[in-house]
């Protein structure tokens, strides 16, 4: 945590996080009312008597005072509400005996400087403001004759424990993952970097649902023109709810005309962490495990974080497997379809005998045979991710056994077509990015199409229009297509192989313009920001270690 | 942008059925060919008679549960006409499927016909697409090429895949031969400045009972194939056949030898056998008195093999040495004997045309139109070194030592 407060010392004088979030879809910027009464009655209604609204009034004797509180159950951290805000008000107003003319304003102060002994305290005088803060979990103190209400923040309830992430799953390495809620996934991220040039902003989105949507990024490395870009896009979504960071994704990407991925994702911080260190700009949604990494290129869907966590020959070679299984997953049934159709020549005799073998007594051309085995595949796979595990044998036994097997021996698939989407299906899970798996397998039809009416030829017709659709592809104003599409030499460094660590010196040339080099080389230029930034988080986060939370909530 | 798009799409999607299939051909209705047969046709001294053998899928398996391993996994289709072409389509008469050529593996010409002469019929094997030039390229010795391919074969189930593994084995182990490709044969069969030189096959015993299942019910077969020596052509003709000890020379001249063995006879019983690691053989004109004249120069690296000698021990340098010079002349003598037999038979399969008109094109020019009977009285000298890099895993020989030491 002390990294955390020495982070929350610095930033302070620059930005007020809290009070950038921007109730965009908030229609009413009505004011309270000075009544308390008024105010709850206005609230109950807003709110249609909701039974999880929690109205708990406070009286006081002498001065004669109402307040009450509100809160949602089960948003806030109970604790904090009866022991920190509920109880630390009773106490106090049992021991205003005689001060009659207690300035409400005087009062506002003093609950807000003295009494209340939670961590965030804040004012509002519009119901918006209120409406969020309560929906977020934070509890309202609303004092009668006071147009304003005093926040204390008690955000708290039921979350998901830190677990191990279910994709991108690594055999060394972290085994965090980020949960729903976004405070825990901006934690994660602080704690893998240290630095108080890791700068957080947020921004409310969804008209109706309010969701917290945080900019990442290390100032001083990213470039500002992709963070402003960030920042307009995010600022132009109109929509009435966020409820998973792919509505953020579609929302804000460069072109929806592809069937690639141009914004990365993750539910790993360690990758998130390594993106953010590289000048790429993160996009954490509330609610999601999964992380948004802008800007992507291609060659980031065949990285792994284990890539960086073995040794770097071993790294190389799965990188390269990576790149050619992506292959295989494309091109494998439509190969298998252009040669039995059209290219008997292409392979040696002994195997094309084989082939014929199997071939014999089939009654399907060989394209039908792939469509319907590439199709039952699909099925397979979809009924395995959706269905309820307990469930889940039925589908090795009937998929494995009866479609598999039986289908080979009653002779209405050949035993080649079923190894061959075999191997294209265990292919296209190679790639760590799961949504790059989803385009091939849309590709992989068109491709089986374009080889059945003109076998390779087709097929070499189409991987052009793929090749020049992806180098016209762009993320976010970088090339998708970099460092290969713009050749970048020295970025050629993390791609098709993975050079040792020593040899990773410098940040990616399109994304770490500012700030090229990773590790900081002395030179006379002592403002240097990333200089400062490794140097001083450790001695700071030393000297404020034993201060107490000032950013947590 | 999205307009664009979709109408790039869609005209690509649009153009994908134009094709309409086009040489669209499934496997499971093909005939493969593997083996192409060319014979005279009995009937008619004009025509000619090819036999296609082409493989029946589904008798092929072993690994496959199912029926028909009992089966011949072949089927031989005969067609007779004029050229190749009409040959093939008269073979279609029998054929439930699409004959197709991409996968053939050899041909046998007939003796017949190689000495009736074959340079004019092989123009389809050489322009058409789907037929490749790079199967092996045979004589059937003493019979015909249909017989050949009628041969029932037990350890390769296919019998061309069993003449196609023969030709690469005697090739690396024997030497006598080596595989010639249809376009290497095409290409000299009209040369002047060389003359092809093919493997030769034959069918050992009778060809009625070759063809049956029951040929291979017995260990020993009764009738089988057997690769025999080199076919020599000139003009386009099979002009003769040399013997094994010729053919090594010969194929050692083309540097097409994998192996061989020089035997040094020591005494009366006594024999050392020199094998050859490698071999590196060069050719070239030289001209003597405005006469051509050819030279080869064979290097050879080499070990002992083999030593029932009791006087030479190897004991010595001196010794390995001597052995070297015997192995070199009797080697030497082994090559200028198949290269006087090819003048002998008046075939220039050496090529010893082409290295004069390398050497001097002009002089070729000029006596081009009497190579044939400049040729046989050419000279040829013939120059052997071997070096010997070792005696094997042992120097002296078990045999020569003392017995009760």
């Amino acid at each position: 945590m002390s990294g955390n407060t020495f982070i929350g010392k610095k930033r302070k004088p620059s930005r007020k996080p809290e009070e950038e979030l921007t109730p965009s879809g908030m229609t009413q910027s009505e004011r309270l009312s000075p009544l308390l009464r008024s105010n709850l009655q206005k609230l109950q209604a807003d709110m249609g008597e909701s039974v999880d609204l929690v109205i708990r009034d406070v009286e006081s004797v002498r001065p004669k005072l109402n307040m009450a509180f509100a809160y949602i159950d089960g948003l806030v951290d109970s604790t904090a509400v009866s022991e920190f805000t509920i109880q630390t008000v009773l106490d106090e107003s049992s021991g205003w005996a005689g001060d009659e003319r207690l300035d409400i304003g005087e009062l506002c102060r003093a609950f807000k400087h003295k009494t209340l002994s939670v961590g965030e305290i804040s004012k509002a005088a519009e119901w918006s403001d209120v409406y969020l803060k309560l929906l977020s979990g934070d509890t309202v103190l609303f004092i009668d004759g006071s147009a304003e209400v005093i926040i204390a923040g008690t955000r708290g309830g039921e979350k998901r424990a830190v677990t191990e992430p279910s994709t991108q799953t690594v055999i060394r390495g972290p085994r965090e993952g980020f949960t729903e809620s976004i405070r825990t996934n901006t934690a994660l991220l602080r704690r893998k970097i240290k630095s108080p040039n890791l700068w957080l902003e947020a921004v409310r989105i969804g008209e109706v649902t309010h969701t917290e949507v945080a900019i990442m990024y290390l100032k001083g490395t990213a470039s500002e023109e992709i963070v402003d870009e960030v920042r307009k896009r995010l600022s132009h979504i109109k929509i009435d709810g966020v409820l998973e960071s792919g509505y953020i994704e579609e929302m804000i990407e460069d072109t929806n005309v592809t069937v690639f991925p141009t914004i990365f994702h993750s539910e790993r911080p360690d990758v998130i962490a390594a993106n953010l260190l590289e000048g790429r700009v993160a996009i954490l949604v509330d609610g999601t495990p999964f992380s948004l990494v802008v800007p992507s290129t291609f060659n980031m869907y065949f990285q792994a974080a284990e890539d960086y966590y073995t040794r770097f020959d071993a790294g190389s070679l799965i990188r390269m497997l990576r790149y050619i299984s992506f292959v295989i997953a494309l091109l494998m049934p439509s190969l298998y379809v252009a040669i039995i159709t059209f290219h008997q020549e292409m392979i040696p005799t002994p195997w094309l005998l084989k082939l014929a073998i199997q071939r014999e007594g089939v009654p399907f051309p060989a394209f039908v045979e792939a469509i319907i085995m590439e199709t039952v595949f699909e099925i397979l796979r979809e009924a395995g991710v959706r269905m309820p595990r307990s469930v889940g044998n039925t589908i090795s036994i009937v998929g494995g056994l009866v479609i598999g097997q039986a289908a080979v021996q009653a002779g209405i698939v050949s035993p080649a077509v079923v190894i061959v989407v075999s191997i294209t299906a265990i292919a296209s899970f190679v790639s760590p990015a799961y949504d790059l798996g989803i385009s091939v397998r849309l590709l992989r039809f068109l491709f089986l199409f374009a080889s059945s009416f003109i076998g390779i030829f087709g097929m070499a017709t189409l991987l052009l229009v793929l090749l020049l659709h992806l180098c016209s592809l762009k993320s976010f104003n970088v090339p998708y297509m970099a460092p290969y599409g713009p050749t970048i030499l020295s970025d050629l460094k993390d791609t098709l192989v993975r050079v040792p660590m020593k040899l990773m010196k410098t940040r990616p040339k399109l994304l770490g313009k500012n700030n090229p080099n990773r590790i900081p080389v002395p030179a006379p230029k002592a403002e240097d920001p990333a200089a400062g930034a490794v140097g001083g988080s450790l001695t700071g986060a030393e000297a404020t270690g034993t201060n107490s939370g000032s950013q947590n909530q | 942008m999205l307009r664009r798009c979709m109408l790039i799409a869609a005209s690509v999607l649009l153009a994908l059925p134009l094709g309409g299939c086009w040489d669209s051909k499934y496997l499971d209705n093909l005939s493969i060919v593997v083996g192409i047969g060319v014979d005279q046709d009995p009937k008619n001294e004009k025509n000619l008679r090819v036999t296609l053998q082409t493989v029946i899928p589904n008798q092929v398996s072993d690994s496959q549960s199912g029926s028909g391993k009992e089966g011949i996994p072949v089927i031989n289709y005969v067609g007779t006409g004029e050229t190749l072409i009409d040959c093939f389509l008269s073979a279609h008469h029998y054929a439930p499927r699409r004959l197709y050529f991409s996968h053939n593996q050899i041909m046998v010409i007939g003796e017949r016909l190689a000495r009736k002469g074959v340079s004019d019929i092989f123009d389809l094997i050489d322009r058409d697409m789907e037929i490749r030039t790079d199967f092996d390229v045979m004589v059937a010795k003493n019979g015909t090429a249909e017989d050949v391919l009628k041969t029932v074969t037990s350890m390769e189930k296919i019998p061309t895949n069993q003449i196609y593994g023969m030709i690469r084995t005697m090739q690396q182990r024997v030497g006598n031969l080596y595989s010639v490709k249809i376009k290497d044969f095409i290409e000299s069969i009209k040369s002047v400045k060389n003359d092809p030189a093919i493997p030769s096959i034959e069918l050992i015993g009778n060809a009625d009972q070759a063809q049956r299942k029951s040929n291979v019910d017995r260990i020993e077969p009764e009738n089988m194939l057997r690769m025999d020596s080199m076919a020599v052509f000139h003009g386009g003709k099979l002009v003769g056949y040399l013997s094994d000890e010729q053919s090594i020379g010969f194929s050692l001249v083309k540097n097409k030898l994998k192996r061989m063995n020089v035997f040094v006879q020591v005494g009366e019983n006594e024999k050392i056998t020199v094998t050859h690691l490698q071999s590196k053989a060069k050719m070239k004109a030289i001209f003597y008195r405005n006469r051509p004249a050819v030279l080869i120069e064979v290097n050879h690296q080499s070990l002992i093999m083999d030593n029932t000698s009791r006087r030479i021990q190897l004991k010595d340098e001196k010794e390995i040495r001597w052995v070297e010079r015997q192995a070199e002349k009797n080697e030497q003598k082994q090559i200028l004997g198949s290269l006087s037999r090819l003048q002998e038979l008046n075939s220039d399969a050496a090529g010893f045309g082409r290295c004069v008109y390398q050497k001097s094109p002009k002089y070729w020019k000029r006596n081009k139109e009497k190579w044939d009977s400049i040729y046989p009285e050419l000279s040829i000298v013939v120059q052997v070194r071997t070096k010997i890099l070792g005696t094997g895993v042992r120097i002296r020989s078990y045999i020569g030592e003392e017995r009760g030491t």
